[in-house]
C-alpha cells in the first residue's frame, strides 16, 4: 500500500467506519510506516480538542411545558423577529415573543391619551363668545399713532427737565447710554 | 392499575408518534423527555448561553410537532429531530445576526487545504473548560457546513450512515465533507492559537 491510499483510509480508520478488510491493510501499513503513524497521531491530537464537556442540565418541566404549548398551538416560529429568550422557561407564562404585541398595544393606548389631551387643552384655550370680539381689537395704526405720542412726550421732556445731579457725572466710556429711541 | 402499567412499559417512537397524532399529549411529552438530552446536547454547540439552548430545543420540539405527519419513518425519530434542530439552530443564529460563516466555496469540489502546520493536543494543563472554549471559538469561525459535520461526529458521536441521512447527503460526501472540516479546523487553531502549533 502507498502513503497516499493509506492516508486516504486514516481518517475512517480512526473512526472505526472502516471496514475490517481496509482497516486490516491500514494497519500493516502503519507497522512499516513512521511518517503515516505520524499523520495517525497527529490526527488522534486534534481529536482530543474535541473532548465532551459536562451535559447540559434540563429544566425538570421542560417537557412537560412544550408538550402544553405544542398542544395550545405554539409553532415554534418566530412571531415577529428577533425571537427573543423566553420568560416562560424561567416559570413565567408570558413568552417575551408576547412583548412587541404588548408594547403596540402601549403605543396605541398613548397614541390615544395623547389626542384626547390635544383636542382637551385646545378646546379650554380657545377664544370663547363673547370674551373676544375681532371688531375690539386696536388697530395698527392706533396703536402707532400711541407710541407716536408717547416718544414725542419723552423727547419734549428730555429736553426741558435737566437733572442737576447728573449734569456732573461724566459718562462711562464703557458703557453706552440706553438708546431712548 | 392497568393504564398505569401500560404506560409503564417501554414504547416505540413510532407508537409515541402515532399517538400524538392522535392527540395524545402525555405521548408527545413521552417523545420529548426520551430525546430532550440529547437535543440540548446538540443545540448547545450552536448556542452562547443555557437561555438560548433551551428557546432552540423548546422550538425544535414545537416545530417537530407541527411537522409530525411528515415524519414517515424513513430515517430514525432522532435523525429527523436532529434536522429540524440544527435547521432551527442556524435561523436562531441569523435573526440574532450572528449569521453562520457561509462556504464561499464548494466543499466538496474544493481541494483539501494544503498540508500545514501540524497542531498539538491539549496542552494537559488547560483545564477541560478552557479546551472546550478553545475548540467552540475555533468551530464559530468555521462555514457552518464544516461545524455541523464536526460537532455531529466528534460530539455527538454520529456514525457516517447516520450523518448522512441528517444531512441529506451521501457517505462518501459526509467522509469528504469530515475530512475537510479536519483540515480546516485544525488550520483555524492554529492561526488563532499558535502556541498549539507542533513545533518544527
Amino acid at each position: 500500500m502507498q502513503c497516499q491510499d493509506a492516508r486516504r483510509l486514516v481518517p475512517a480508520y480512526l473512526d472505526e467506519e472502516s471496514s475490517e478488510a481496509q482497516a486490516s491493510l491500514l494497519r500493516g501499513h502503519l507497522m512499516d510506516c513512521p511518517a503515516c503513524r505520524g499523520t495517525v497521531q497527529e490526527m488522534k491530537a486534534l481529536r482530543r480538542w474535541f473532548e465532551p464537556s459536562p451535559a447540559v442540565p434540563v429544566p425538570a418541566d421542560f417537557a412537560a411545558r412544550v408538550a402544553r404549548r405544542a398542544f395550545a398551538g405554539d409553532t415554534g416560529e418566530p412571531v415577529l423577529a428577533p425571537a427573543a429568550p423566553s420568560l416562560a422557561a424561567h416559570g413565567g407564562a408570558v413568552t417575551l415573543r408576547a412583548v412587541p404585541d404588548f408594547f403596540l398595544h402601549l403605543t396605541a393606548v398613548a397614541a390615544a391619551v395623547l389626542c384626547a389631551l390635544t383636542i382637551a387643552l385646545g378646546v379650554r384655550e380657545a377664544p370663547r363668545g363673547g370674551t373676544l370680539r375681532a371688531d375690539q381689537l386696536p388697530t395698527v395704526d392706533a396703536l402707532l399713532e400711541e407710541l407716536d405720542r408717547l416718544n414725542a412726550t419723552e423727547d419734549a421732556e428730555a429736553t426741558t427737565a435737566e437733572d442737576p445731579e447728573d449734569a456732573d457725572v461724566p459718562a462711562d466710556p464703557g458703557v453706552a447710554p440706553p438708546d431712548r429711541r | 392499575m392497568t393504564a398505569v402499567l401500560m404506560h409503564a412499559l417501554p414504547t416505540d417512537d413510532a407508537d409515541l408518534v402515532t399517538r400524538t397524532l392522535g392527540g395524545d399529549q402525555a405521548a408527545f411529552q413521552d417523545l420529548v423527555e426520551r430525546y430532550q438530552d440529547r437535543v440540548f446536547s446538540l443545540v448547545r454547540h450552536y448556542a452562547r448561553t443555557a437561555v438560548e439552548v433551551e428557546d432552540i430545543v423548546q422550538d425544535t420540539f414545537l416545530k417537530a410537532y407541527c411537522k409530525l405527519a411528515t415524519f414517515h419513518h424513513d430515517s430514525s425519530f432522532y435523525t429527523w429531530l436532529c434536522r429540524i434542530a440544527i435547521n432551527t439552530a442556524l435561523d436562531f443564529l441569523k435573526r440574532h445576526g450572528r449569521n453562520p460563516v457561509q462556504s464561499v466555496e464548494d466543499p466538496e469540489a474544493a481541494p483539501a487545504t494544503g498540508r500545514s502546520t501540524g497542531v498539538q493536543a491539549p496542552d494537559a494543563r488547560l483545564h477541560r473548560e478552557e479546551v472546550a472554549e478553545v475548540t467552540r471559538a475555533v468551530l464559530d469561525e468555521l462555514p457552518e457546513i464544516f461545524r455541523t459535520v464536526l460537532v455531529l461526529r466528534e460530539f455527538e458521536d454520529r456514525s457516517y450512515q447516520e450523518m448522512a441521512d441528517t444531512l441529506g447527503i451521501s457517505i462518501g460526501t459526509v467522509e469528504s465533507r469530515l475530512f475537510r472540516a479536519r483540515a480546516r479546523f485544525r488550520d483555524k487553531l492554529v492561526q488563532l492559537h499558535p502556541e498549539f502549533a507542533t513545533p518544527e
